[in-house]
């Protein structure tokens, strides 16, 4: 009897482990990402609480003490901040963010009702630095997206928490509005943390994606016929 | 004072989605309750929670390791601490609970370590707590980086308990430790979960009388038979 409870939960424990580390592959897709830690009462876990003559546990153990800016490896954003079973987390403390400096532009949604009409009259304010439309960015979590996060690329595009850096010239190849943005947009004079001119869009960061995976990677669009002959 | 507090603890035991709401009504009635006609310990609500953060759904031996209702205290906590009627026996609740959480992981894990029992029970309702706790901001970042998961990882090999341990803060709070934790402590853990076996079912029993008797089983199962030396 217990044999066969060992083997089932042994079975389990390879299914659990099994799963953690497909989460890892995936960049944790799926989970919340804390956005900050409460700081307003510290707590009383033990040693090294704000104690800077404490020893971290890593340097004790001979680990490298990387007291840097969270390694994110994802896009974090408060949309991510679901829990895996059938329940909404209540609001979490968010430590307190700060406006981009960095230049408004408009939704996607605003560059497909554009290409749809594709006439060549100047894109609403939204393109403006108006910093009404600037979407709340926690400075501290902004995170390079792994895949369209291009070296060569001349423009970074900040969606949530997420920064993509991309080419003008490809993206306003794909899409007049977008051509427009960046004509109107003033990429001269946008923040440029990076060494290029960066925008901050008020679109979701996986919206965004959907749009580089169309206009970078053409199998990403299949053709329903693809796989018939022609002959 | 003592029935307001077991039935409290009674709501927490039995909390659920679909109760919940309900659950956070009882809550508010009994306060009131008892803040009308009693004086109210300051630790009421606290400890009402605290003792009932135990569930059932958590099987170890047959590697159920999510607590199931885990959520729902971090929530009856947070809504606990901003109701108007709750609001003053619980100020600073969430944070009192996340210590408490936090302090009492490192203690079970020491505890399971070195008897290879203690309060098991409990320290898989911690590490589910803990993770969420991480989740919403509510565990110290330093706690994140330097000493949630080499507490686990500090000896050669995993006990049974800290690998169920990792797995579940993977499970409900990967994204925050690998965030923020050193990644050659989250390497060293996945390297260590990978290689880890599971051993003896003793870890997973919750107290000493179930531990003795595997004990006991294995040595009587491991012992020469009278008459078998050659």
């Amino acid at each position: 009897m217990r044999r066969g409870r060992v083997a089932k939960g042994d079975h389990r424990a390879k299914a659990n482990l099994q799963e953690v580390v497909t989460l890892r592959e995936r960049g944790w897709e799926g989970l919340p990402l804390s956005l900050g830690f409460t700081t307003g009462q510290p707590h009383q876990t033990g040693a090294g609480q704000g104690d800077p003559a404490s020893t971290p546990v890593a340097t004790s153990l001979g680990l490298p003490n990387r007291d840097l800016e969270p390694q994110t490896s994802q896009a974090p954003s408060l949309d991510s901040l679901t829990v895996p079973e059938t329940y909404t987390i209540p609001a979490s403390p968010v430590t307190p963010v700060t406006h981009s400096p960095s230049t408004s532009i408009a939704t996607l949604s605003d560059f497909t009702a554009a290409d749809a009409s594709d006439d060549e009259s100047p894109i609403g304010p939204t393109f403006a630095n108006t910093s009404d439309d600037e979407p709340l960015i926690d400075p501290t979590a902004v995170a390079p997206h792994e895949s369209f996060y291009l070296d060569d690329g001349n423009v970074e595009v900040l969606c949530g928490n997420t920064l993509f850096r991309v080419h003008s010239t490809i993206l306003s190849f794909h899409s007049p509005a977008l051509r427009r943005m960046f004509a109107q947009t003033s990429l001269v004079t946008a923040e440029s943390p990076n060494g290029c001119p960066r925008i901050t869009s008020l679109d979701l960061a996986t919206d965004f994606v959907t749009l580089l995976n169309i206009v970078y990677l053409p199998e990403y669009v299949t053709c329903p016929h693809a796989n018939e002959s022609f002959r | 004072m003592e029935d307001i507090k077991g039935a409290l603890g009674s709501v927490v035991d039995n909390l659920s989605d679909q109760n919940y709401a309900r659950s956070l009504e009882f809550y508010r009635f009994w306060i009131d309750i008892g803040q009308s006609y009693h004086q109210i310990p300051p630790n009421l609500v606290d400890d009402a929670i605290w003792q009932n953060r135990t569930t059932s759904s958590i099987v170890p031996i047959e590697g159920k390791l999510i607590h199931s209702t885990a959520h729902l205290i971090l929530r009856l906590a947070s809504d606990a601490e901003s109701d108007h009627i709750l609001s003053p026996h619980t100020s600073g609740l969430q944070n009192r609970l996340s210590t408490r959480t936090i302090r009492e992981f490192f203690a079970n894990n020491l505890r399971a370590v070195r008897s290879g029992s203690g309060s098991v029970e409990y320290f898989y309702a911690e590490v589910n707590l803990i993770a969420h706790w991480a989740n919403l901001g509510y565990v110290e970042e330093a706690a994140i980086r330097h000493h949630v998961l080499q507490s686990l990882i500090s000896h050669q090999t995993l006990y049974d308990h800290q690998a169920d341990a990792l797995i579940i803060l993977f499970k409900l709070a990967g994204a925050t430790f690998e965030a923020y934790a050193d990644p050659s402590v989250v390497d060293r853990c996945f390297e260590l979960l990978t290689s880890h076996s599971y051993k003896a079912p003793h870890y997973y029993q919750s107290d000493n009388v179930n531990y003795l008797r595997v004990r006991r089983e294995l040595v009587q199962v491991r012992a020469p038979r009278a008459g078998c030396e050659r």
